[in-house]
């Protein structure tokens, strides 16, 4: 299908009114939970994903990718007007967003990063429609022996990239691929590490196990927390909100090199739009005339992270929606959620799915204008959200989780899955384990096993298969590069250099 | 505040025991060969991964010094646990609203500031609400109040 067609075919599935309906909910979430602090994107699509069962499978991803993209415009309301990063990827955005809200120029600020999310958005998504199915097509010439290295390098690379620990992300990939390995295996039938529990015949849910380590992990890491102090942010009038053409010139070029920068990096497994924003920020620094600036209220500061870290949030769908691997767990939980359905990502699934594929990429251009429309008359209300206490919000939170992941398989046995994880996850944090590898290992994990089974028993044997493919050796050197990096620390120094500070797991 | 170096090492030590536990749980299942590798092959060589990757989390907090995480939490962990364990306990047995209540009782008796009031309302309100989504609205198989 050409990319006219599928134009087509994507307006006409994105423009119904269900989808319209549910595309619009989805990023009002989206934007809600960007703005709490304490709620990321993750622990919000893991909530909703019970919930979208009784939902056409397209429908339901257009309104779970909304949450997704919607609270990276809330995130970076909440740091603008109070500091307060609604989630860990707006971080970058407080630099210079609320030193101008400071000055009083919240809402030009507000109004800029919106124009920002959009273009950077745009962007990425015309870069979506242009790659995936070029790297579909591609991929549909796939073996098992391609499809085993492509995976191993896409959690190679998404836990040899985190900023961190190296080794501490690798052994979780692999504890994550070793969770995946709980139930009934495909080929013999024979019951794994179910310790004789019938519940865990199918394996372990992605919903509890998503919802543990990312939703109620964050929960008990937050209630220590002190509260925050709500400062009155004064009336956002229209009139204050549009730039001067000086300033339109001023955020031209960086809002591209964000985009730019972005995309490329959404791409890549691993680096999520945390990443993403920190090296647009670094990149505007570097190259700006006047540094000093910077900290202090720079427009390019705001402009270029905000436009990478939306532009990264599209471009992150193009390795799952054509090769079936997601980069970041947020993409992983989209993934399950498209299991769930019924429908295995993968480079079939632009020739199987077609209405579902365009339908999902048109309904982010829908999303965003929406989000662009929606932010800013809107930012009184999400401002007074803020002033909700926390006390009063996590224990309802608890309760959606339990009835949440409750309702995946009216059993109880769930809830105590979801406990388990939630306090493996506190404890994971606590001692610098990040959570993204393990779900990705965890995804990635049934299908890693199964292709190389294959491979072994198409090659009678011969493991060296894997190097003597000429595609999967591609992979496999990519990946030894990568693996080798970690025992090189000059290399991985050299390379992260421009990343300094953590970036929190959202 | 320092650390004893037992501490530090005890995260790397526990994923290495782990690698150990599951790989003899592999064992237990059959093999196959490298011809036609069976249920338990993939999960006895990813065992033996994380053995090594847990020994590369031993060698690497040996080097460090790690700054010590801020105390913890164990409160918020308690009453977490807890209103989650009693939620999921009873809610087949008293009824969705009365394990919500619950659930809102633990978490608050564990809290420091806690204000009954706007604490009931809450819980007022997610019960009404869960009732009319989840009971009345998605079919869950959960009364109100009671077994179901």
């Amino acid at each position: 299908m050409d990319l006219l067609a599928g134009f087509q075919t994507g307006l006409a599935t994105a423009l119904t009114w269900h989808t319209l309906m549910y595309c619009f909910i989805g990023v009002t979430i989206g934007t809600f939970v960007g703005v709490l602090p304490g709620i990321g994107a993750l622990a919000a699509i893991s909530l909703a994903l019970p919930l979208t069962y009784y939902l056409d499978p397209t429908d339901a991803l257009i309104m779970l990718a909304g949450i997704f993209y919607g609270a990276q415009y809330g995130g970076s309301t909440a740091s603008i007007l109070l500091n307060l990063p609604g989630t860990a990827t707006a971080a970058i955005t407080c630099l210079d967003g609320y030193p101008m809200a400071q000055q009083g120029k919240a809402p030009l600020a507000i109004f800029v990063t919106a124009i920002n999310s959009f273009v950077g958005s745009s962007i990425a998504i015309i870069l979506v429609m242009g790659f995936a199915p070029a790297i579909a097509e591609f991929a549909l010439e796939f073996g098992a022996p391609e499809y085993f290295s492509v995976m191993l390098l896409g959690l190679v690379a998404a836990s040899t990239l985190t900023i961190g620990s190296p080794f501490k992300a690798l052994s979780m990939v692999v504890f994550g691929l070793l969770l995946g390995m709980v139930g009934t295996d495909v080929n013999t039938g024979q019951f794994r590490y179910t310790f004789g529990l019938f519940e865990l015949a199918d394996g372990f849910s992605i919903v509890a196990v998503a919802m543990g380590l990312f939703g109620v992990a964050e929960i008990i890491s937050n209630i220590g927390q002190p509260q925050s102090v709500i400062r009155d942010v004064g009336r956002i009038r229209m009139a204050d909100m549009l730039p001067t053409r000086a300033e339109w010139r001023q955020i031209v070029r960086p809002t591209l090199r964000g985009a730019g920068i972005g995309s490329f990096v959404g791409a890549l497994p691993g680096t999520g739009p945390g990443i993403a924003s920190l090296m647009a920020y670094a990149t505007e620094k570097r190259i700006s005339k006047t540094p000093e600036r910077f900290g202090h209220g720079a427009l390019e500061g705001i402009s270029a992270p905000e436009a990478a870290n939306n532009a990264s949030v599209q471009s992150a769908f193009i390795p799952m929606l054509s090769l079936g691997i997601p980069g970041d767990a947020v993409v992983a939980v989209l993934m399950g959620a498209m299991i769930l359905h019924g429908i295995t990502p993968g480079p079939n699934l632009i020739n199987s799915e077609p209405q579902m594929f365009w339908g999902l990429i048109m309904s982010f251009w829908i999303g965003n204008l929406m989000l662009l429309v929606l932010n800013i008359p809107l930012i009184g209300m999400w401002v007074k959200l803020l002033s909700l206490p926390y006390n009063l919000l996590y224990p309802a939170i608890l309760v959606f989780v339990c009835v949440g992941v409750y309702s995946a398989d009216n059993n109880v046995f769930d809830i105590f899955v979801v406990l388990g994880f939630g306090v493996l996850g506190t404890l994971m944090r606590r001692y610098g384990f990040p959570a993204t590898p393990v779900l990705l290992g965890f995804i990635l994990g049934p299908l890693l096993e199964e292709h190389f089974r294959r491979a072994m028993l198409l090659s009678r044997g011969d493991a060296t298969v894997f190097f003597t493919n000429p595609i999967s050796a591609v992979f496999m050197g990519l990946s030894v590069l990568f693996l080798a990096s970690v025992f090189l620390p000059g290399l991985r120094a050299r390379l992260l250099r421009q990343k300094p500070g953590a970036v929190a797991e959202d | 505040m320092a650390r004893s170096p037992a501490t530090s090492l005890l995260p790397g030590i526990t994923i290495i025991l782990a690698g150990a536990a599951i790989g003899a749980g592999a064992l237990t299942y059959p093999l196959g060969s490298v011809f036609r590798p069976g249920p338990g092959f993939f999960p006895l060589g990813l065992a033996g991964l994380l053995m090594a990757t847990g020994l590369g989390v031993v060698i690497e907090a040996r080097g460090s010094d790690a700054a010590p995480p801020e105390p913890f939490a164990w409160g918020a962990l308690a009453g977490v646990v807890l209103s989650i364990l009693a939620f999921g306990l009873t809610v087949e047995h008293i009824g969705y609203i009365p394990a919500t209540l619950l659930l809102f009782a633990i978490c608050a008796v564990f809290e420091r500031f806690r204000d009954w009031k706007r604490l009931a309302l809450t819980a007022a309100i997610i019960s009404a609400l869960g009732t009319a989504v989840f009971l009345w609205g998605l079919g869950l198989p959960l009364a109100a109040f009671g077994g179901a």
